[in-house]
């Protein structure tokens, strides 16, 4: 655990500095803005649930292109050699580290796009906040869900994949519609509770894709 | 070298194959403290896979391996005993060398208050205490090198290997890692290191070992392998220009052959075991009295190449 918060310490640190990181926090929150000078026919979704969308598809991709490709890249350059050599046991919390930095900083930008959504809603639409913070919550836990399988999915193609571009490809179609299954089926179908059925699906799907992750790293060779 | 000590490494028949390739064939060897062993052989001869093995990064393999009497499949502890500087490896790039060391260093169980102040010496020993707040990405290949044998050192293992440490360095560099690699074998270290550049390794190794296709072929002293092989001393003769031939050398008793190496340089080649002082006798009095015109005549010893192109029949060095 100690090994744990120090890596998790460090990603934090490399990723928050990171130019795609830069990119998620003023580029997320700004399309909030832009989604109400486009006025889009939402047919009476809220806005904050519109943008809920977009910030689990585009968060959810780019946090996935960001995982694969450093994966795969740190690979090829045998940077983990390093921190293998000096405890056996550190795989997982290397990974685990990554996982969580990324999903962090994406889930950060998220809650900023997100409460400029709801911001918006208030003060062009004249929704008041009582009638915005359960769709805020739902759009959330939506958006997390979804980012949540994307990054465990970036994580397993940057172990799997030794190409960089040819990672970030298959991140940017598998991540993207994958996670879409959290998302989809509750914002389509009327009887199910999107928070609900997003959550449910994203800690199952993540779970399994970061079991597989980190039953992979832990026999790859290095 | 002290065989009644007990060894800080142990090979132990280790057999590594890959895919049904062996990599490594039976390997057995024993380091003890204060020892350098020069690691040489042909590329992909399987010195890196046998250092890999020695570090605990790849756990397949059939035999044993101790660190300071620590199995390294099992034993948590055998990590703490050894330092390794890869090949192959990179940084983190967004990190800065004192950052990377940082991390390395508290992974290595080190304690926080010291830390600072060793990242600071041993960046000072290679050579990189003003780029210690640097961004490795701005870091060339040569100062990676160093960044890499200081993260090594950083823990103060009581092993430490490095794979082929001299690689990417300039002169002076070089020069300081081999009195590094003296003065860490000085101060009761065992080192390990391969290196393609042979005379470092003849320079500063108290042991060589030959590995080819997987198999250690010798391991012993330098003075031991040259004496082992019968390598014959050289006499290395400089004429006068317009003198054309010193046919008369060629007759002489313990002279296998005469060699013209330049215009006007000519290497005799002694017979293994002759004695050489008997064989300069005998050129000087052939010169003398021949009237030939010559600028030098040297003894030249055999070195470790002759050594080595023998023990892996000439493959590539």
């Amino acid at each position: 655990m100690k090994n744990f918060n120090l890596l998790l310490k460090d990603e934090l640190s490399g990723f928050r500095k990171s130019k795609v990181m830069v990119i998620l926090i003023i580029g997320l929150p700004l399309i909030s803005v832009l989604m109400h000078y486009f006025q889009p026919d939402t047919e009476g979704m809220p806005l904050s649930m519109l943008v809920a969308l977009l910030v689990a598809s585009l968060g959810g991709t780019l946090a996935s292109v960001m995982l694969a490709t450093t994966i795969v890249s740190e690979r090829n350059r045998k940077v983990y050699d390093l921190f293998v050599i000096r405890d056996y046991n550190i795989r997982t919390s290397l990974m685990m580290a990554k996982f969580v930095s990324v999903y962090l900083c994406v889930a950060v930008a998220a809650a900023l796009s997100i409460s400029l959504g709801v911001l918006v809603d208030w003060y062009f639409q004249d929704m008041v906040p009582s009638q915005l913070l359960p769709g805020v919550g739902e759009s959330f836990a939506v958006s997390m869900s979804a980012i949540a399988i994307a990054c465990s999915i970036g994580m397993l193609i940057g172990l799997l994949i030794d190409s960089v571009p040819a990672a970030a490809i298959l991140a940017i179609y598998a991540g993207n519609q994958l996670s879409m299954l959290a998302v989809l089926p509750g914002v389509m179908i009327e009887s199910i509770n999107p928070a609900l059925f997003s959550i449910g699906v994203g800690i199952v799907l993540t779970s399994c894709f970061l079991i597989a992750d980190l039953m992979i790293f832990r026999r790859k060779r290095l | 070298m002290k065989n009644e000590e007990i060894p800080v490494v142990s090979f132990r028949n280790v057999t590594k194959k890959y895919k049904g390739v062996t990599a490594l064939s039976d390997i057995s060897f024993d380091l003890f403290p204060g020892e350098i062993m020069g690691y040489i052989g042909p590329n992909g001869a399987g010195k890196t896979t046998s250092m890999k093995i020695l570090v605990g990064l790849m756990k397949d393999f059939t035999g044993e391996v101790y660190v300071n009497g620590e199995n390294v499949l099992h034993s948590a502890l055998a990590p703490k005993y050894l330092g390794y500087m890869p090949q192959d490896t990179g940084f983190q790039t967004w990190r800065t060398a004192e950052h990377a060391l940082t991390t390395l260093g508290l992974l290595s169980g080190m304690d926080k208050n010291t830390l600072e102040k060793k990242i600071y010496e041993i960046l000072k020993r290679v050579g990189l205490a003003d780029v210690a707040d640097r961004k490795i990405v701005h870091f060339s290949g040569g100062m990676q090198q160093k960044l890499k044998l200081a993260q090594a050192l950083l823990h103060d293992p009581r092993l430490v290997i490095l794979d082929e440490p001299m690689n990417g360095l300039d002169p002076a560099s070089r020069y300081q890692m081999k009195q590094i690699i003296k003065d860490l074998a000085e101060s009761g270290k065992t080192v390990i290191f391969s290196s393609h550049i042979l005379s470092d390794v003849s320079d500063i190794a108290h042991r060589i070992t030959v590995i080819a296709k997987g198999q250690l072929i010798r391991t012993g002293t330098p003075q031991q392998l040259q004496e082992e092989f019968k390598i014959g001393d050289d006499i290395e003769i400089i004429v006068a220009p317009g003198v054309q031939e010193i046919n008369e050398i060629a007759s002489l008793q313990g002279i296998v052959s005469v060699e013209k190496a330049g215009t006007e340089r000519y290497l005799i080649h002694l017979t293994a075991g002759f004695d050489p002082d008997a064989a300069l006798q005998s050129v000087y009095a052939t010169i003398s009295s021949g009237g030939l015109k010559v600028r030098t005549v040297r003894l030249v010893r055999p070195g470790l190449e002759e050594v080595y192109l023998k023990l892996t029949g000439g493959q590539e060095k």
